[in-house]
């Protein structure tokens, strides 16, 4: 009898720690120092939103009619998926992908937001989009995105906020702007080796952008003068450099 | 939805854990936005949304549920200690989907079945017997259609199973996005690895990604260091109510707390290897987490705001702060999960990794480099609609 209260007193105990436990799923001390850190970081962040008057701008000009232009994309190579212990044969191929895509203003409306659509020149294997398209307003913020699929689905529009850039990632197309009013910017003092051979010249005036995506992931973004278009980007997944300005450029 | 709520609120996290770690064997929204704008070039199928992506009451008013469009299908994920796609088990002709590719291909090829036993198969070093075709067989899932019906190719009949199997090796290796890092070590139950993907980048990816988005998304089940890729197939987020509410700690008054319990639902890979998937079906599966082709987890967890959360007579979430992430030495913070703290039901809770395949790559060796991806495009894979 006594061994069968015993019993239920250890079953009620355990309910009552894993209870108890449950609102703090790590440890109490880890729990708040998380918190700790999040309201350190909030308070730094609305300290920064104070200064960026202070960030250097880029200095661009919105898009024209006919405008183009083609971006590389690097994928990164991830192996998160494999087993951690699993060799590789040696045999196997270790060529990078390089994807190229080109863009194109096809259509400026009264509110002066641009069209771009954006096309793969080399159709991704097994994806299902065919292109897309932007709608960029004047303040070069990605207002909507458009997937048209290759497979009879219908297109599909995402709308986003007016006021500034959200950068979400998970996508194969280098589709995302940094946010020119806000991030965190400042002038480069060098640049990727990939985008050397792309520079106009040594005196190219540029506005290096780091920033985190929606998920608190890092992405940095590099913006020439004059160009309609990052010269770099990376995020997670890719880096992405501007190779060809044609067309229209202002 | 009551009854969710009611469910959450009435186990206690031990006996929901208890549920959340039995689960898995084997390795958007709707509404109609505006027709167009100026610059539209056609109907749009999504819900509107210029809505604030970080902001959780707008999300949740929103995008609290979804169903992945095209479905994901399910599958048999091929274990490396049965020979991965080298193994006869269930052929009425005792013959492996890799034996079949190799009669079928017209090309000089080396045999793909023999790669594969040697290098998929159970004499490889340090095999596991978790170590299989999953993460092959889930972007297969959400990038190309289910083969439904048996196949002559060349004279070679391809069974459903066949076809699969052959998918999930041509995707074993791809370029895609992916959040959260993965744990290594066995025993790891408190590394900073192991606790994220952290709850505020779970939330604002299902809502963001999968429910603005319809993008289809693949996680890593296993919180610990087994890897178990699964396309996801729906969430669910009840809904947020006054009692969820924990608003600010003392020490911390720029933060406000708040509970929230989600179900998420996944295409199983323990399937039979000739199986067709069936259509999902929330209403159905709400409260079940044991389905043969839709196992699902209820997860429970903390979101931390910038700003109060409000809420009506009823009760109901109607105005929020915005989702709090932030990151310190790669290291990233944002929210507690709440799932209980036995370490045996830990490794079966939140997500260890999530991620979107883009498209596939080429063998650097870890997939079969015999296989021809184009062949197997050109015979057995039609994108997913």
């Amino acid at each position: 009898m006594l061994s069968r209260l015993l019993g239920v007193l250890l079953l009620a105990l355990a309910f009552l720690l894993a209870w108890t436990s449950g609102s703090h799923a790590q440890s109490g001390e880890e729990y708040y120092s998380r918190l700790s850190l999040v309201q350190k970081a909030r308070r730094s962040a609305q300290l920064v939103q104070g200064l960026l008057t202070a960030n250097p701008v880029v200095q661009r000009k919105f898009y024209v009619l006919g405008q183009t232009w083609t971006v590389q994309v690097t994928h990164k190579s991830d192996s998160r998926g494999r087993p951690p212990a699993m060799s590789v044969d040696p045999s196997g191929s270790k060529q990078e992908s390089q994807i190229l895509y080109d863009f194109k203003v096809t259509a400026i409306d009264a509110q002066n937001r641009a069209r771009v659509e954006v096309t793969v020149r080399d159709a991704l294997p097994a994806s299902p989009v065919r292109h897309m398209a932007l709608i960029i307003n004047d303040q070069f913020v990605v207002v909507a995105r458009e997937i048209h699929y290759g497979d009879g689905r219908g297109m599909r529009r995402i709308e986003f906020g007016s006021d500034a850039n959200v950068a979400l990632g998970f996508d194969a197309y280098p589709i995302e702007l940094p946010d020119l009013a806000t991030a965190g910017a400042e002038l480069a003092r060098e640049v990727p080796r990939a985008v050397r051979p792309h520079l106009r010249g040594a005196s190219e005036r540029i506005v290096d952008f780091s920033f985190d995506d929606l998920f608190g992931r890092p992405v940095r973004a590099l913006w020439a003068d004059g160009d309609g278009w990052p010269l770099y980007y990376e995020n997670t997944a890719f880096t992405a450099v501007l190779v060809k300005r044609s067309g229209g450029l202002p | 939805m009551r009854v969710v709520v009611r469910l959450v609120k009435s186990v206690p996290p031990l006996a929901a854990a208890l549920v959340v770690a039995m689960l898995g064997m084997g390795c958007g929204g709707g509404g109609a936005y505006p027709k167009h704008d100026a610059l539209g070039s056609g109907e749009s199928l999504t819900q509107a949304g210029a809505l604030n992506a970080r902001n959780l009451a707008e999300l949740q008013l929103h995008h609290s549920r979804a169903v992945v469009s095209p479905q994901p299908w399910a599958a048999y994920w091929w274990p490396y200690v049965g020979s991965g796609i080298a193994n006869g088990w269930r052929d009425p002709d005792n013959l492996a989907p890799a034996d079949k590719y190799d009669r079928a291909y017209r090309g000089a090829h080396e045999p793909l079945a023999d790669w594969e036993r040697a290098r998929h198969g159970p004499g490889l070093a340090n095999v596991a017997s978790w170590w299989g075709h999953c993460n092959g067989w889930a972007a297969a899932a959400l990038m190309v259609s289910e083969p439904r019906l048996p196949k002559f190719i060349n004279g070679v009949s391809f069974g459903v199973r066949d076809q699969k199997a052959l998918l999930a090796e041509s995707w074993m290796e791809f370029s895609g996005d992916f959040i959260g890092t993965r744990v290594d070590e066995e025993k790891d139950l408190s590394s900073a690895a192991f606790w994220d993907v952290v709850p505020a980048q779970f939330h604002l990816v299902l809502t963001n990604i999968v429910g603005k988005q319809n993008h289809g998304l693949i996680l890593d089940r296993h919180t610990g260091h087994e890897i178990w890729n699964q396309p996801l197939v729906a969430y669910d987020i009840a809904p947020i109510t006054r009692d969820d509410y924990l608003g600010s700690h003392p020490s911390y008054p720029d933060i406000y707390r708040v509970n929230v319990t989600a179900r998420i639902w996944w295409a199983n890979d323990a399937i039979g290897p000739d199986e067709i998937t069936p259509p999902f079906d929330m209403e159905k599966l709400h409260e079940e987490y044991f389905d043969h082709f839709f196992p699902g987890r209820l997860l429970r967890y903390e979101l931390w705001l910038d700003a109060p959360a409000e809420f009506d007579a009823q009760g109901k979430l109607v105005r929020s702060g915005d989702i709090l992430i932030t990151r310190r030495n790669d290291v990233y913070v944002g929210g507690a999960w709440k799932n209980g703290i036995n370490p045996a039901l830990l490794a079966h809770t939140h997500p260890d990794y999530m991620w979107v395949p883009f498209s596939q790559q080429r063998s650097s060796g870890y997939k079969n480099p015999r296989i021809d991806d184009q062949w197997v495009r050109a015979n057995i894979g039609e994108p997913a609609h």
